[in-house]
């Protein structure tokens, strides 16, 4: 349909408002000179706290590490591992959240019966519920799985329940006055407006979720990134500690910028024209 | 030719603490044919609740609402007091939303688009366009239905007198090229005698004080004698009303 929009001659529209608007470009520029900036300021960041204690390895050291870890499979084996208790416990989160967040928004009596318990749910730092489950549970899958869905659970809770309410009343009478069918109905008005708030709930709970389960396996497991983090923690070799924090972050800030902030741009595209 | 048939309505709200407070009080109403009727009273008299109703958006306490065209149910357009565009559609994609009839609804809904005279703006998305510009979207969306019966609330309340002024002259036109039967709540005295066959006063309370039939050939003009002589003459019996309540 949009094509044929466009197409027509009827419409010699003056103002380019959709696709490629000049000023995409720019942002696209700055954004990778942006991306740069930061990972130099890191490294200068770094030679400046080596310049105390000198016990500090230098990020080649570091990432001579990290080659190694790599030769001897040591990423792919604790990544895969993580990544499987990461998933299994951000779905769960993703599932409860959003069946708590809907009747967080959509009835009283559950807001003044949860939001205290969500707000309690969002100070707690992730650090508690990996201590705790590891107490619980001790060394097994649940201590990870656990601490990754508590820790995503209230930022699922909180974003659904946002976008609950960002439901437009007056847009769903206006289609049930034209009798617009239901499904339409559901993906054009409501889909559009939960869109913003459904993603952010997402992004965020990926986030915490990810500190969570590093700290569980820190503290609870015996495989893992956050365990092998631990291993040259233990074995007092910086290198191998940074190399892992360093991996750390970097998936983190893939799986956000590459794969959650386009789709949340995608979804919000309507806001910036 | 469709046919609207309101009895004995009546719309009562409950509020949380129990109290009840009437809005719509036994109004009988029946419109045939392409007859433009305007609705006027003042603020709070229930007409957007009337509409509502008229409209299925909104239930009636008691009473019944007939809406019919030929042997079916009547097709409904309803233009709203704010323009209820989806920010997230462009113009056409907007109108595009409420069609039913799939077909050849490019067509109708570009014709519209220029009665109003918007038609190069199909592309834009509302945020675009000012909110004269998205009333006149929201007139085009209601009209680019077809429907047998349109439903109006005070659709140019928002805008400056200049603009709503062209619209109503536009609407004025397009009904005269399209004829259907409509329902047009207003609380301008001059508005309603310019385009109505019949002037129906709702009283605080819900009550239909009075109904006014106007009998002037159109296009009508707000210059016309005869026009202020009985806009004048509504706009003294409104008084009248307001000054009762
Ligand atoms: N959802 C509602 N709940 C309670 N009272 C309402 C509701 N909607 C409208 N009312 C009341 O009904 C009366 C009529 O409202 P309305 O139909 O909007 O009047 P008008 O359009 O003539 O200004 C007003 O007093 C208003 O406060
Ligand atoms: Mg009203």
């Amino acid at each position: 349909m949009t094509n044929t929009l466009r197409d027509s001659p009827a419409i010699s529209n003056p103002v380019p408002v959709t696709g490629k608007a000049p000023g995409r470009f720019v942002g696209k520029g700055t954004s990778i000179l942006a991306g740069l900036l930061s990972l130099l300021s890191i490294w200068v960041v770094w030679e400046i706290a080596r310049l105390w204690g000198g016990r500090l390895p230098s990020l080649a050291e570091t990432l001579a590490r990290l080659g190694t870890e790599w030769a001897g499979n040591e990423i792919w084996i604790n990544f895969a591992v993580s990544i499987n208790r990461f998933v299994l416990g951000l779905v769960l989160a993703l599932v409860v959240g959003a069946i708590l967040g809907v009747a967080i928004g959509l009835s009283k009596f559950a807001e003044a019966a949860l939001s205290d318990l969500t707000m309690v749910g969002l100070a707690a730092p992730a650090v508690i519920w990996a201590l705790l489950t590891t107490m619980w549970f001790g060394f097994g899958w649940l201590t990870p799985v656990v601490t990754v869905f508590l820790s995503g659970l209230p930022f699922v809770v909180v974003n659904i329940a946002k976008a609950v309410r960002a439901v437009p009343g007056d847009l769903i009478l206006m289609a049930r006055a034209f009798e617009v069918p239901r499904v339409r109905g559901l993906s054009q008005i409501i889909a559009p407006a939960v869109a913003g708030s459904a993603i952010a709930a997402v992004r965020f709970a990926v986030i915490s979720a990810w500190n969570g389960l590093l700290l569980a396996e820190w503290f609870g497991s015996t495989s893992g990134v956050g365990w092998r983090s631990r291993y040259w923690y233990d074995a007092n070799q910086m290198d191998g500690f940074l190399a892992w924090v360093l991996l750390f972050m970097a998936f983190l800030v893939l799986v956000d910028q590459i794969l959650l902030a386009p789709i949340e741009r995608r979804a919000t595209r309507w806001r910036r024209v | 030719m469709a046919n609207i048939e309101i009895k004995q309505l009546e719309k009562t709200y409950t509020d949380a603490k129990g109290r009840q407070t009437r809005v719509l009080d036994s109004i009988d109403l029946t419109v045939s044919g392409d007859t433009f009727v305007s609705i006027v009273g003042p603020s709070g008299s229930g007409k957007t609740t009337l509409l509502n109703i008229v409209s299925g958006i909104e239930s009636a306490t008691s009473g019944s609402v007939s809406l019919r065209e030929g042997g079916r149910d009547a097709k409904v357009g309803y233009v709203f007091q704010d323009p209820r565009l989806l920010p997230w559609r462009t113009v056409m994609q907007n109108l595009s939303f409420v069609q039913d009839d799939r077909s050849d609804w490019e067509v109708r809904a570009r014709h519209y688009l220029e009665l109003v005279g918007l038609g190069h703006l199909g592309d834009r998305f509302p945020a675009q366009l000012s909110g004269g510009q998205q009333q006149r979207i929201g007139i085009a969306r209601a009209f680019s239905v077809e429907p047998d019966i349109l439903l109006m609330d005070e659709p140019f309340s928002h805008l400056d007198a200049m603009t709503s002024r062209s619209l109503r002259e536009h609407l004025e036109q397009i009904w005269l090229q399209s004829r259907k039967t409509v329902l047009f709540v207003t609380h301008d005295i001059t508005e309603a005698v310019q385009l109505s066959d019949r002037i129906i006063v709702l009283a605080p309370g819900g009550r239909i004080h009075e109904t006014i039939e106007v009998d002037l050939p159109r296009p009508r003009r707000a210059s016309d004698p005869r026009v202020a002589v009985l806009q004048a003459e509504v706009l003294a019996r409104f008084e009248a009303l307001e000054a009762a309540a």
